[in-house]
């Protein structure tokens, strides 16, 4: 509406002054008719539009004419008319198409000077200065015709102009406008896509490059362009094609392969990108960036001696480049060279002290190397100078962790979040921030445990941390809530690298959750997980252990691990109930141990059971105090005193009627093991007379008895009782070898040689319940020497010397004497 | 009593005073000699010995003491002298002063093995039953060569069918040449064994010792003059190579082989532990009437988050 008012002013002002004009021109007396200058241009003009048409056709020679001709026409107007606009507009035109640019301007200045808002003069003078070579004189005047309609040429030498300048946002608006009213120019769409990729619009590019080149499919630089439009647009698959394409087509092109490179570094195909570097390379020694990239792949790619070498000869031609110390640095780093890598991040640094990116580096490298603090003031600074990278503010929450200021790295990491949702570690370092703050709220005294629950809550819901879940379900499980608790490490998801951290604590609780559902099944297999898994919850794994242990009648086991899982406790409570846990347990295990007759391991296991023993039930405490009692007889300094009390525990009160029956037959068969021991065997004797039950316990009691009897009458030298007794022994029990054995040795002594060897005979020969003692041929020797067969002696002996547990020394003497004196060979001879 | 006359008197009291005993008491001492095992070749070979040691012993003693030498052929002769007190020094075999209280003076070395010797290709084996001569010397002369030489592996009345006394060694040797006996106990490496072999050998016999069987008649400065005559030399001969103060050990050895029966008569069986070794107390199946607590997981348990860097 603007522009039309000023149009109106405009053509009122002309009007005005082509009336003046004429009348001036009239006033000179030779100034033409308006009738006549009317005509005239008709004339001029009409041959002005043959001479375009015949022009069109390619008819130069006839256009020619037809220019002179309006030439003339419209100099003939000037000439009587000098300020006909019309005609010097019409004589412009002609003078233009002539190319005659240098007339143009002599021509249309003067009409400028005075009438610099008429575009059309504007627009006739500004073409004429642009094709003279006077760009910088016409682009104004080019530019304040450009947007009007019809001018599209004004705006195609104001797009090849700032094409030329490389002012892309200048130009792009004249392209647009130029191909909006030419579109069948499609020529100009070539231009149009450059413009687009420039000005980073590479969608609009590949769609006028795609248009330009249905037209010119063979046009290289399109080609090329459009490619780097689709790279630059992240359309990686399309470029890789159409630089493929390209490299196929026109193989020298190594800029080609170079981009074709850049694309497979982008697709992170860095083992496909490295070949094309290298050729690219080959024909372009110099190309730093190229060589740099490939050391980048290499080190992408973990060939971390080729991709030190690489950055070594990227360096050699580009000495300064702080990202060849930056990829040094990291090579250092991945190769355990933290002296490396922390200096040539430095060196990074000081080539490059505010590149966000160099200096986030140096700080990773820094917490990398245990200097955390050192690390956050890196990151700070790199924050400064690039807020909007998300993983500086992860790095600097990585910091925040190892200083263990979880609210603090929560902050950070919550940021890189906010920044980029996706931003790798941001996830996982807020939800183990939460959890960190969780953990020690719940290790405070007087920590606030909702608060801690809501972190934990928080990063589940948000994140489905792990290790919030974990100890969410712990609370759970401390609250008895098993169910929940159960339900909270069954959506613990394993898979995940966190989760599998977590799996020997998740089994830990599931093993814990089965026990307490009597699914001992369950229990050990997860147990057993949570054991080659590993885990944290050493106190719930270890009571767990002792529970199922406890299941499987293992109660040694339980015992041990109930006594770890209390010592590691400082909850009262709980301390008092694994109290309660572990003095059953080891009232278990003295019991067992008491029945199997390990006298010393019973005592041991009773001795920690009746310090928690108080709670205990009445047959319990009885049960115990028997048991203490009898375990005195087995195995106290004092027997026989430790016997008698235990003679006087079982006629007490509370040992009579149902109750005791168990502990007094059995605890005769004790008073009996401690008369003996205390070497008074007639007494044991006595007190297995009230035993009515039998047990080989109490049959070796009784044997024992009998042959401390016998052997005693033995060292007496009343060798017929004692043959008698081992005798007596020896028939009721035909295993018991050692009886028989000494019955031959008692009997031998009481003059018996021959009743002697008999037994001895019979004992060597298997005839018997048991093995023969080894004794038995060295007695046999002995006998053999006592009736003169030196011989038989001889090899008795020597058989003697070769059973397993015979003291072969004992014999060797005589063996050699025998042999010296006889003759005698182990082969029989003499 | 002029004074020079009483210092006369007492002059000659005081020179009598430090006369030596020996001088004043012994003027004669019988040495008996009866080495019925030594290695002497014969008969007057054994008395030159004597009479050459009786020489030496008078000089080792001094011009107021002579000793007289008087050699014995059988142990029942020097026995008999021995109980009729003739005899004041008495060299002769360790197993004849083994059985006796005499004071021992000296012992004298090279005491050779005790050895049983037959014909050649015997064996103790083959002398089973047979007839073996030994030299009558101690109480228990063959107790003492089977528990040294047979190293007590064999009883001899019951194993061998004759022992057969001789006067001395080389009797006993001879009777095995003469078909007499079928072997002789002597000490190995005697001059009579030639011809024999040794068919088992052990110990040492200890074939010379000087006792003094009337101690009372030597004092302790003979005794002194006795020991070192010996030393120097006297009393070499008959395979003895030397003499030493003191019984020696072979003295004590000989006269415990001739007091103990042989091992084969006197080792005893020995018994076994008996099922002292299998003892235990007696089991008892007592059982807790109570039950486990219910498990408890205990307070603050928490996992600890890790942050992957």
């Amino acid at each position: 509406m603007r522009m039309l008012g000023l149009r109106l002013v405009l053509f009122v002002t002309l009007t005005m002054a082509v009336a003046a004009t004429a009348t001036t021109s009239a006033s000179a007396a030779s100034a033409l008719s308006q009738r006549e200058v009317q005509r005239l241009l008709q004339e001029a003009d009409g041959a002005l539009s043959s001479a375009r048409t015949l022009l069109a056709r390619g008819e130069k020679r006839q256009a020619s004419g037809r220019l002179r001709e309006a030439e003339t026409t419209y100099r003939s107007i000037l000439t009587r008319n000098p300020e006909q606009r019309l005609a010097a507009l019409g004589l412009s035109n002609a003078l233009f198409l002539s190319r005659r640019y240098e007339d143009g301007v002599k021509l249309m200045r003067p009409f400028y000077d005075r009438l610099q808002d008429d575009n059309d003069i504007a627009h006739q003078l500004g073409m004429h200065l642009y094709r003279g070579g006077e760009q910088s004189l016409a682009v104004p005047l080019l530019e304040q015709v450009a947007e009007d309609d019809g001018r599209f040429d004004a705006s195609w030498l104001l797009a090849v102009y700032h094409y030329r300048q490389a002012a892309w946002a200048k130009g792009l608006a004249h392209a647009e406008r130029y191909t909006t009213v030419r579109p069948e120019d499609t020529d100009a769409l070539a231009l149009l896509g450059t413009y687009y990729l420039k000005t980073k619009r590479y969608d609009d590019a590949v769609v006028a490059l795609d248009r330009y080149l249905a037209d010119h499919p063979e046009n290289m630089a399109a080609r090329v362009n459009r490619a780097n439009a689709l790279f630059r647009s992240g359309n990686y698959d399309a470029a890789s094609d159409a630089y493929e394409t390209m490299i196929a087509d026109a193989p020298k092109r190594t800029r080609l392969i170079y981009n074709l490179a850049s694309v497979r570094i982008k697709q992170d195909r860095c083992a496909d990108a490295v070949p094309l570097l290298d050729r690219f390379l080959v024909t372009n020694t110099d190309a730093s960036t190229a060589k740099y990239f490939r050391a980048e792949c290499l080190l992408k790619l973990g060939r971390f001696a080729e991709a030190q070498a690489a950055f070594e000869t990227a360096q050699e031609t580009s000495r300064s480049n702080p990202w060849i110390f930056l990829g040094l640095s990291r090579i250092a780093l991945e190769q355990g060279d933290t002296e490396g890598a922390v200096s040539n991040a430095k060196k990074a640094v000081d080539l490059s002290p505010k590149d966000w990116e160099i200096v986030g580096w140096h700080g990773t490298v820094l917490r990398k190397t245990d200097q955390a603090e050192a690390a956050l003031a890196q990151h700070d600074a790199a924050i400064g100078w690039a807020p909007e990278h998300a993983a500086l503010h992860v790095e600097r929450g990585r910091d925040l962790w190892i200083l263990q200021r979880f609210a603090d790295a929560q902050g950070a990491f919550d940021q890189a979040l906010t920044l980029d949702p996706e931003v790798a570690g941001g996830a996982a370092g807020a939800a183990a921030s939460r959890t960190a703050q969780a953990v020690a709220l719940r290790l405070a005294e007087g920590g606030d445990q909702d608060r801690a629950k809501a972190l934990l809550k928080e990063a589940v819901d948000r994140w489905n941390d792990p290790a919030a879940r974990v100890n969410l379900a712990l609370i759970a499980l401390e609250g008895d809530d098993i169910d929940a608790a159960n339900a909270l490490v069954s959506g613990a998801g394993t898979d995940s690298a966190g989760g599998a951290k977590m799996a020997g604590d998740v089994a830990a609780i599931r093993a814990f959750v089965a026990v307490r559902n009597g699914r001992m099944d369950v229990a050990a297999k997860q147990t057993r997980q949570a054991q080659s898994k590993g885990t944290q919850l050493g106190r719930l794994h270890a009571i767990t252990q002792a529970y199922l242990a406890a299941d499987g009648g293992n109660w040694d086991k339980a015992a041990e691990a109930f006594d770890r899982a209390k010592k590691s406790e400082a909850d009262p409570e709980t301390r008092s109930h694994l109290e309660q846990a572990r003095t059953f347990a080891w009232f278990q295990v003295g019991l067992e141990r008491l029945g199997r007759g390990d006298g010393p391991g019973s005592k041991a296991a009773l001795a920690r059971a009746s310090a928690g023993a108080a709670g205990f039930t009445r047959a319990d405490k009885m049960t115990l105090r028997f048991a203490t009692t009898a375990l005195g007889v087995v195995a106290g300094k004092d027997p026989i005193a430790e016997t008698v009390a235990l003679s006087r525990l079982l006629r007490g009160r509370d040992y009579r009627g149902a109750a005791g029956r168990t502990m007094r037959e059995t605890g005769q068969a004790y008073i009996a093991y401690g008369y003996l021991r205390g070497e008074r065997p007639e007494d044991a004797l006595k007190a297995l007379s009230r035993v009515k039950t039998t047990n080989p316990a109490i049959t070796a009691i009784r044997h024992a008895a009998e042959d401390t009897l016998a052997k005693r009458a033995f060292d007496k030298g009343r060798y017929a009782e004692a043959a008698k007794t081992w005798s007596r022994l020896s028939d009721s029990d035909p295993a018991d070898v050692e009886s028989t054995h000494n019955a031959a040795v008692a009997t031998f002594m009481a003059g018996d040689l021959d009743g002697a060897s008999k037994r001895w005979q019979s004992l060597a020969a298997g005839n018997t319940g048991g093995t023969a003692p080894a004794m038995t041929w060295y007695n046999l020797g002995v006998a053999a020497d006592r009736r003169g067969d030196y011989k038989q002696a001889y090899d008795f002996f020597q058989r003697y010397a070769r059973k397993p547990g015979a003291d072969a020394e004992k014999v060797q003497t005589r063996i050699q004497s025998k042999s010296r004196v006889f003759g005698y060979t182990k082969d029989g001879g003499t | 009593m002029r004074l020079e006359h009483r210092i006369l008197v007492v002059v000659a009291l005081l020179a009598a005073l430090s006369l030596p005993a020996t001088a004043a008491s012994a003027e004669n001492l019988t040495l008996g000699v009866f080495v019925p095992q030594a290695q002497f070749s014969s008969n007057a070979a054994r008395s030159a010995y004597a009479e050459r040691l009786a020489t030496r012993l008078s000089d080792a003693l001094g011009p107021e003491t002579t000793v007289t030498a008087r050699a014995f052929a059988r142990r029942a002769d020097v026995l008999a002298f021995l109980r009729a007190k003739k005899v004041d020094l008495l060299l002769t075999d360790g197993l004849l002063a083994a059985g006796r209280k005499d004071t021992v003076l000296a012992h004298g070395l090279g005491g050779p093995a005790a050895a049983l010797y037959a014909s050649s290709g015997t064996s103790v084996v083959d002398l089973k039953g047979k007839t073996i001569a030994v030299a009558e010397v101690g109480s228990n002369d063959v107790r003492f060569y089977v528990n040294a030489a047979l190293s007590g592996e064999v009883a001899p009345k019951r194993y061998f069918g004759k022992i057969r006394l001789s006067k001395d060694s080389a009797a006993a040797l001879a009777a095995v040449k003469a078909n007499v006996a079928d072997g002789a106990f002597a000490p190995l490496g005697h001059p009579a064994a030639i011809g024999l072999s040794v068919v088992a050998k052990a110990g040492a016999t200890p074939i010379a010792v000087l006792t003094l069987p009337r101690a009372e008649r030597v004092s302790e400065s003979a005794r002194t003059a006795i020991l070192g005559a010996l030393s120097t030399g006297a009393g070499l001969g008959g395979g003895i190579t030397g003499w030493r103060s003191g019984k020696g050990t072979g003295l004590s050895d000989a006269a415990a082989s001739m007091s103990r029966r042989p091992r084969v008569l006197t080792t005893e069986p020995e018994l076994v532990r008996s099922a002292q070794k299998r003892l235990a107390a007696p089991p008892i199946r007592l059982r807790p009437t109570g039950a486990l607590p219910a498990a408890k997981p205990g307070q603050q348990n928490v996992v600890r988050p890790t942050l992957d860097d």
